[in-house]
């Protein structure tokens, strides 16, 4: 699974990683207890070895959605002398992540298929 | 790590204030994302604060603003989505129809030219509602401006607008007491609308207090 997840996130500069987006940030989310905006940006950095920025531009919004949607819990929290805005699963949003990354399972498979036939039938 | 100190914070909030990032909760977000990715370079180039600053504004000032003009349409279309699932739910038909029928048993008791005076009062009275929770959520926040509230002020204006449409041409309708259904229907309407957003008022509300409930106090 974290393979063929690698696989979407090194499709750098392209439009393609739009799409999956918030699985990306659902599934970050799903593997630590709550994360902020720069965090999350230097997260994706350093799994992709650099070959994944996102931008503010592209975050943020993103996360307000999930937030509004019930998918996302907020902590504002003191840090470093300046205010914090953290990010956390909530239940709902739990549900949505294993939908989600199920989804994107399906999408690549189907990929597979249409690019490389002869991979997916090994 | 280098850890900025308190004043170059403050230095940074202030500089996104006068670049018209006015709206505090999208500002804190983006002083703690600018401040993080200053405290990076200055950890890998050792350098000065002010110089560092300087030259990361330079090459991302316009991509900064240009966020921030995607953070105001984000909260817009925030506002817009919950409108929409609002007018969704089997309560808001159940309202809808409630007030249907309360409105037009009144309207069967008075007289056509009576109800011509009470139309061009029904904008009005639809809106004040409105600005006393508008004008409570800013006096119990006692903040600077939260964008969620603040973009709530667009769409009461355009409720406002939609309403004295609704009425004026409503009222080419009033010719007898036959007509009065639609009088009601535009009366059931600027209830349920004005309620919706009343509701919605308090849910972003609620969730600004939520969210900055651990640094009360």
């Amino acid at each position: 699974m974290h393979k063929n997840i690698m696989y979407i996130w090194c499709m750098a500069n392209s439009k393609l990683y739009k799409g999956s987006l918030v699985t990306i940030i659902l599934k970050l989310l799903n593997e630590s207890d709550k994360m902020y905006g720069y965090e999350i940006t230097q997260k994706v950095k350093e799994l992709t070895k650099g070959e994944l920025k996102i931008t503010e531009g592209a975050l943020y919004p993103a996360l307000h959605k999930l937030e509004a949607e019930g998918l996302l819990d907020v902590e504002v929290k003191k840090v470093d002398n300046r205010l914090r805005k953290y990010y956390k699963l909530t239940e709902k949003g739990n549900k949505e992540t294993i939908s989600k990354l199920q989804e994107l399972q399906d999408y690549i498979k189907t990929m597979q298929v249409l690019v490389n036939p002869k991979l997916s039938l090994e | 790590m280098v850890k900025l100190e308190k004043e170059h914070i403050q230095f940074i909030e202030n500089y996104l204030e006068n670049s018209d990032i006015f709206y505090a909760d999208i500002r804190m977000e983006m002083t703690d994302h600018v401040a993080s990715e200053i405290e990076k370079l200055l950890d890998s180039e050792h350098t000065e604060f002010y110089e560092t600053f300087k030259s990361y504004m330079v090459n991302n000032k316009s991509t900064l603003l240009e966020n921030n003009k995607k953070y105001i349409r984000g909260a817009d279309k925030s506002i817009y989505r919950r409108l929409w699932r609002e007018l969704y739910k089997l309560p808001t038909l159940l309202v809808f129809s409630l007030f249907f029928f309360v409105s037009y048993k009144w309207l069967s008791t008075i007289e056509v030219e009576n109800l011509r005076h009470y139309m061009a009062l029904f904008p009005v009275l639809s809106i004040v509602p409105f600005c006393i929770v508008y004008f409570f959520a800013l006096k119990m926040f006692k903040l600077p401006r939260f964008s969620g509230i603040e973009r709530l002020a667009f769409l009461y204006m355009i409720c406002f607008q939609l309403f004295h449409f609704m009425c004026a041409f409503s009222g080419l309708y009033i010719q007898s007491k036959s007509n009065f259904y639609i009088v009601a229907i535009v009366i059931s309407i600027i209830a349920t609308l004005s309620l919706i957003i009343i509701k919605i008022t308090v849910k972003i509300i609620n969730q600004y207090h939520n969210d900055y409930k651990y640094i009360k106090g």
